[in-house]
C-alpha cells in the first residue's frame, strides 16, 4: 500500500470518528457501532482500525480520553472533541465534501455497462 | 499555536514517561470492547463461544493494532535506539574478546590523544591569565648578527618617550639575591623591573600595593614585591609581612606586597625596583644591553604591525642619532605569548600529528576486524533481511553498534588519559611551561567524545558500506566462506596500506629523534661531565665589595674544597657552562682597522682560574695556562679559543697578540689583555645552540661577585652536597650555596627537550607498530583463510606449497611496498615539524628510513608468512570439502 493512498483511508476514518463525536461523547464500540448504524451498514469499519485513529487524534489533540461509565453502566474509555477538534471537524467537513464533489464529478461521467 | 505545542509535547511527554499507563490502557480499553462486543452478539443469540470468535474476527488483529498504536505514540525512534543498543550491548558481550581488544585499541588512541590534546591546548590555545594577554608583546633589540639583545636602559628610556602606540612598555633584569636571615641565608630568585612592568601585565597584588613611580628612582626608599610563593612557604603567608624589612644581598628592603603566582612570574620569588640602581654600572650605557627584558601592552584598538611600524621607526631615529652605539639595530615585536611557548611548540605539534597517526592506525585496526566480522554477520543479516528488516533498521543497527564501541573505547581512552597525563606532567615539568595546570578538563572530555564518535565512523564506514551493498540473496545464500566481494578485498588493501604508511612515517619521525639524541649524547660539547660536581656561591655584602677581599675567599674556598678526600681537583668560573647564562662582549683587536659603528665583533666572557682547564679536560692547543704570576697588577692576560683564532688571526701565530674589550684602542696601553693561550671551542649554552668565539679570563684581573665550582670528583658527584655546604659554611655561613648538582644532570637537563621528545615519539611509534603488527597480520591471516578453497583447487591441479606461499606473499609485498612508499613520502613532508630540533641528521636520513624498511618489512613478512605457511599445510582435499 502506498503512503499516499493510506493516508487518505486514515483520514477518512479520523473524520468518520470526528463526525460520530461531533453529537456527543462517546466510547469506541459505541463509535463503532454509530458509524455502522449510521452509514446503515455500508461502512463496515473493522473496529479493531478504530483504536489506531483514536490516537492519532488523541496525538494531534483534537479529540481527549478519559476513564469514566456508559449510559448502560459500563466502564469505559469516553472520547469527546476538544476545542480543536470541534474547529477542525468544518475544515475536515468541508475538505471531504471538495473531494467528494471531485470523485462524484468524474465519476459520472463514466459509462456504466 | 502555543498552547497546540504544549499539548503536543505533554502528549510527547506522556508517550515517553507515562508508557506503562498508555499500554495499560489500551489493553484495558480493548478488552472492554470486545467484553462489549461479546455480550451484544450473545444477547443476539449466538452461544458464547461463538460470540467470542466472531467479536475476534470483527475486531482484527489486536497486536498488529495495538503496533499500530505504538507507532502513533511517537516512540519509535526511542524505542528503536534502545532495541539497537540491547542488541548492541548482547553482541558485545557475547563477543568479549572481540570487545576487549576493540575497546582497548581505541582506547590506547583516544587516550593519547586526548592526553596530548590537554597539553597543546595549553601552549597552542590558552591566553595567557592576565587580562587581555592579546594586548601583550615583548620588545628586542637584534642586529644582522645577533637575532635578540634585550635592550638598553637608554633605548629602553627613549622607546617609551617617543612611542604612542603602548599604554606602557616596561623592562626587567632577572638576577638571583640572597634572602640573608639572622641564622641562615637562601638563595631566591630575584628580578628588577621599572615600575611599568606590573602595569603592562595588569596583575594586581595579593596583598598589599604595587611599585608607583617613587619608588623607581636613584635614591628611593628601598622597597620589594615577594612572590606567593615565597610567602606562603617561607613566611607563613601572613598578612604582616607588609611593611616589614628584609635584607636582600646585604640591603634592607620594605616588603610593600605580594603578587599572584601566575604564569610567567610564578617562577619568581622578588621583585624589586630598577631605578634603584638606574644610574649605576651599566645602565646610563646605551651601548650595553645588561640583559634587560622589555614587554609592553598595545593601546587597545592599535594593531599589532602598526605598534611595530611605530617602534621600528624609533629605533631608525635612534640609529641616526647615535650611530656609535645604535647603528644597525632594530627590533623585534611580537606576541608575549608567542615568544614564552615558541620553543614548546614544535615538539608539541609534532606529538599531536603522532598521537593522530596512532589513532588512525588504531581506528585502521578496528576497522579491519569490523570487516572480517561483519562477513561473518552477513548470514545473520540475510535471515533479518529475509524475516523483513528492512535495510534502514540493518543499517542502524550497525551505526550504534559503531557508535557504542566507539564510546566505549572513549571511555577506556579517558581512564588512559588520566593515568598518562599525570606520566607526562611529571617528565615534562621543567621543558612545557605550565603543564601543571594541566588536566582532564571538559574541553579534553569533549575532545575525546569527539574523537569517540568520529572513530566510530572511521572504522564503522567499511562496513557500513558493505552492508548497504547487502543484497537478500547474497546474504543467505549459505556458505558463509563464499569468495568474499571485490568490494571487501578493496577495503581491506586499503587499510593495510594505510597503516603501513602511518606506521612508517611515524618509525620514521622516532627514528629521526632518536638519532638526534644519540649525536647529542655522542658528541661532546668540549668539556667534561662526568664525576663532575658543580654548585654556585654569591660573594655578596658590603663585606665583599673589594676585589682583594674577593679573590682571598674563593682562593680560601678552593683551598678547603681541594682538602675533603672525594675530590682531587678544584676551579671556579662564570659563567658556568650548560648554566642558561652568558655574557657577550665586544673587542677590538690591535692594529686593525677601526670597525665601522655597529660592526665591532663580539665574544663570550668566561672569567676563571687558573686550575679551570684541567677539572674541566678542555685541551690547550697552544701557550700556556693562567698561573699564581698572572696577577692584579702584572700585565692583563688572556686565553682564548680556536674560532677566536680563526676568526682573527687566521694565518698568524696568536700567542702575544693584544686586544681590548671595547670598540676601538684604550686610553692607557695597560688596558690591552695579551694572549698567553689558546684552548679548544666549546659549547657553553648546550650542544644544539652555536656560540660565537670565547675569551677567557683570570679571576685575578677580573673579579666578579658571582662564582660557579666545578670539582672533579673521585666517587659519586651526587654525595657532595653535605660535604661541600659544611665547608662554605665554615668560611662565611651568610653566604648561600646554591645550585648543587652533578654536572653531568646539567648537561642531561640541556638536552631534555630532544630527549624527552624521542622518548614520547619513541612511546607513540612502538605502541603504533604493535597496533600494526597485530593489525596486518590479523588481516592476512583472515584473508589467506578466506582463500582457503582457491588454495586447494590450485594445490589440488598440481600447484607447489613454494608456489603457493610465493604468491601470497608477494600480494602481501605489494601492499607492504605501497604502504612503506607513501609513507616514505609523507614523511618527508612531516619531518620538516621536526627540523628545527634534529641535531646531527638531516629530515631525509638514510638510516632512519633504511632501518624503518626493515623493521616493517620484517613485520609484514611474519604477517604474511605465518598464514601462508599454515594454509599451504592444509590437505587440498579438506581445504576443498570446506564446510
Amino acid at each position: 500500500m502506498t503512503k499516499q493512498k493510506k493516508d487518505r483511508l486514515q483520514g477518512t476514518l479520523e473524520l468518520l470518528i470526528l463526525s460520530v463525536l461531533s453529537s456527543g461523547p462517546s466510547h469506541g464500540y459505541s463509535i463503532a457501532r454509530r458509524i455502522e448504524i449510521i452509514s446503515k451498514d455500508a461502512l463496515s469499519v473493522q473496529q479493531g482500525s478504530l483504536y489506531p485513529a483514536l490516537q492519532r487524534l488523541l496525538k494531534k489533540g483534537w479529540v481527549m480520553a478519559r476513564w469514566g461509565v456508559t449510559d448502560t453502566n459500563r466502564k469505559a474509555r469516553i472520547y469527546e472533541l476538544t476545542k480543536a477538534g470541534k474547529e477542525q471537524i468544518n475544515e475536515e467537513v468541508s475538505a471531504w465534501k471538495l473531494f467528494s464533489m471531485g470523485v462524484g464529478a468524474v465519476v459520472k461521467t463514466a459509462k456504466l455497462s | 499555536m502555543f498552547a497546540k505545542l504544549l499539548k503536543r509535547i505533554a502528549f510527547e511527554l506522556q508517550s515517553l514517561f507515562g508508557r506503562k499507563t498508555l499500554e495499560e490502557n489500551l489493553d484495558e480499553e480493548i478488552r472492554l470492547h470486545l467484553e462489549e462486543m461479546v455480550e451484544d452478539l450473545i444477547a443476539g443469540g449466538k452461544s458464547p463461544e461463538e460470540a467470542r470468535n466472531a467479536a475476534m474476527r470483527e475486531f482484527g488483529n489486536v497486536e498488529g493494532l495495538k503496533e499500530e498504536c505504538r507507532d502513533s505514540w511517537g516512540m519509535r525512534f526511542v524505542e528503536t535506539l534502545f532495541r539497537h543498543l540491547r542488541i548492541a550491548g548482547r553482541q558485545m558481550i557475547r563477543k568479549k574478546g572481540f570487545t576487549a581488544v576493540v575497546v582497548l585499541t581505541l582506547g590506547l588512541g583516544i587516550g593519547v590523544n586526548t592526553a596530548i590534546y590537554s597539553l597543546a591546548k595549553l601552549v597552542i590555545f590558552q591566553p595567557l591569565s592576565f587580562p587581555n594577554a592579546d594586548q601583550l608583546v615583548a620588545i628586542d633589540e637584534r642586529t644582522d648578527q645577533i637575532s635578540s639583545l634585550g635592550v638598553s636602559y637608554p633605548n629602553f628610556r627613549d622607546w617609551q618617550e617617543r612611542q604612542n602606540s603602548f599604554s606602557a612598555i616596561g623592562v626587567s633584569r632577572n638576577g638571583g639575591f640572597s634572602l640573608i636571615g639572622p641564622d641562615s641565608s637562601e638563595r631566591i630568585n630575584g628580578v628588577r623591573i621599572t615600575h611599568e612592568y606590573l602595569e603592562v601585565l595588569k596583575v594586581a597584588p595579593l596583598i598589599g600595593r604595587l611599585f608607583s613611580a617613587e619608588d623607581d628612582h636613584p635614591g628611593a626608599e628601598p622597597t620589594a614585591l615577594i612572590g606567593e610563593r615565597l610567602w606562603r612557604n617561607r613566611f607563613g603567608a601572613k598578612d604582616s609581612i607588609i611593611g616589614e624589612t628584609k635584607n636582600l644581598t646585604g640591603q634592607l628592603y620594605t616588603i610593600i606586597g605580594v603578587l599572584p603566582a601566575i604564569y610567567p612570574i610564578e617562577s619568581r620569588d622578588v621583585w624589586t625596583p630598577l631605578g634603584l640602581i638606574a644610574d649605576k654600572g651599566v645602565f646610563p650605557d646605551r651601548d650595553n644591553h645588561p640583559g634587560l627584558r622589555a614587554i609592553a601592552r598595545i593601546k587597545p584598538g592599535i594593531k599589532l604591525d602598526q605598534a611595530r611600524s611605530n617602534l621600528e621607526r624609533i629605533a631608525a631615529d635612534l640609529a641616526v642619532e647615535y650611530p656609535n652605539t645604535n647603528a644597525g639595530h632594530t627590533v623585534t615585536v611580537e606576541s608575549l605569548q608567542d615568544r614564552l611557548y615558541r620553543p614548546s611548540k614544535p615538539p608539541l605539534v609534532a606529538l599531536l600529528g603522532a598521537s593522530g597517526f596512532l589513532l588512525l592506525i588504531a581506528c585502521a585496526n578496528v576497522a579491519n576486524m569490523q570487516l572480517v566480522s561483519s562477513q561473518g554477520r552477513r548470514h545473520e543479516f540475510g535471515i533479518r533481511v529475509s524475516l523483513g528488516a528492512n535495510r534502514r533498521q540493518i543499517l542502524g543497527q550497525l551505526v550504534v553498534e559503531c557508535l557504542t564501541l566507539g564510546l566505549a573505547g572513549g571511555a577506556a581512552g579517558i581512564l588512559i588519559a588520566l593515568g598518562s597525563i599525570e606520566w607526562l606532567k611529571t617528565i615534562l615539568e621543567n621543558v612545557v611551561p605550565r603543564i601543571g595546570e594541566t588536566g582532564i578538563d571538559g574541553s579534553a572530555l569533549a575532545y575525546a567524545a569527539a574523537m569517540s564518535i568520529a572513530s566510530s565512523f572511521l572504522f564503522g564506514l567499511a562496513p557500513l558500506r558493505q552492508a548497504m551493498r547487502l543484497s537478500q540473496k547474497e546474504a543467505i545464500s549459505l556458505g558463509s566462506r563464499s569468495s568474499e566481494s571485490q568490494q571487501g578485498k578493496k577495503w581491506k588493501a586499503v587499510l593495510i596500506v594505510g597503516e603501513f604508511a602511518l606506521t612508517s612515517a611515524l618509525l620514521v619521525g622516532a627514528g629521526l629523534m632518536i638519532r638526534t639524541t644519540d649525536n647529542l649524547y655522542k658528541s661532546s660539547p668540549g668539556f667534561q661531565t662526568d664525576q663532575r660536581f658543580t654548585f654556585s656561591w654569591t660573594l655578596s655584602g658590603t663585606e665583599y665589595s673589594e676585589a682583594e677581599k674577593r679573590i682571598q675567599t674563593v682562593e680560601r674556598a678552593q683551598e678547603k674544597l681541594n682538602g675533603l678526600p672525594e675530590v682531587s681537583s678544584v676551579s671556579v668560573v662564570n659563567p658556568l657552562p650548560l648554566s642558561g647564562s652568558g655574557n657577550g662582549t665586544v673587542y677590538y683587536v690591535e692594529g686593525t682597522p677601526l670597525p665601522a659603528p655597529g660592526k665591532s665583533r663580539s665574544t663570550e666572557r668566561i672569567v676563571i682560574s687558573h686550575t679551570y682547564f684541567e677539572t674541566t679536560g678542555i685541551r690547550l692547543i697552544a701557550g700556556r695556562l693562567f698561573n699564581d704570576f698572572d696577577k692584579a697588577d702584572t700585565q692583563r692576560v688572556a686565553i682564548v679559543d680556536k674560532t677566536f683564532v680563526e676568526r682573527n688571526f687566521p694565518n698568524e701565530d696568536p700567542i702575544g697578540k693584544r686586544f681590548i674589550n671595547g670598540r676601538g684602542p684604550p686610553s692607557d696601553p695597560k688596558f690591552w689583555k695579551q694572549i698567553v693561550g689558546v684552548v679548544e671551542h666549546v659549547k657553553m649554552r648546550g650542544l644544539s645552540t652555536s656560540t660565537r668565539e670565547q675569551m677567557y679570563l683570570p679571576i685575578r684581573q677580573s673579579t666578579p661577585r658571582d662564582y660557579s665550582f666545578v670539582l672533579k670528583t673521585k666517587g659519586d658527584p651526587n654525595k657532595l652536597n653535605n660535604a661541600v655546604r659544611k665547608t662554605l659554611f665554615e668560611i662565611d655561613s651568610s653566604l648561600p650555596v646554591y645550585h648543587l648538582s652533578s654536572f653531568d644532570s646539567l648537561f642531561d637537563d640541556s638536552v631534555s627537550r630532544e630527549r624527552l621528545l624521542m622518548q614520547l615519539l619513541g612511546v607513540l611509534a612502538a605502541l603504533a607498530l604493535l597496533l600494526a603488527a597485530v593489525g596486518i597480520y590479523g588481516v592476512l591471516s583472515y584473508t589467506v583463510g578466506q582463500q582457503q578453497r582457491e588454495i586447494g583447487i590450485r594445490m589440488a591441479v598440481g600447484a607447489n606449497r613454494g608456489s603457493i606461499r610465493n604468491l601470497i606473499l608477494s600480494n602481501g609485498a605489494k601492499l607492504a611496498g605501497a604502504g612503506l612508499t607513501i609513507g616514505f613520502l609523507a614523511s618527508l613532508g612531516l619531518s620538516r615539524l621536526l627540523s628545527g630540533m634534529l641535531y646531527g641528521v638531516s629530515t631525509f636520513d638514510g638510516a632512519s628510513f633504511g632501518a624503518v624498511v626493515i623493521v616493517l618489512g620484517v613485520v609484514g613478512l611474519i604477517a604474511c608468512w605465518l598464514p601462508a605457511h599454515r594454509a599451504t599445510r592444509i590437505a587440498p582435499s579438506f581445504a576443498l570439502r570446506g564446510d
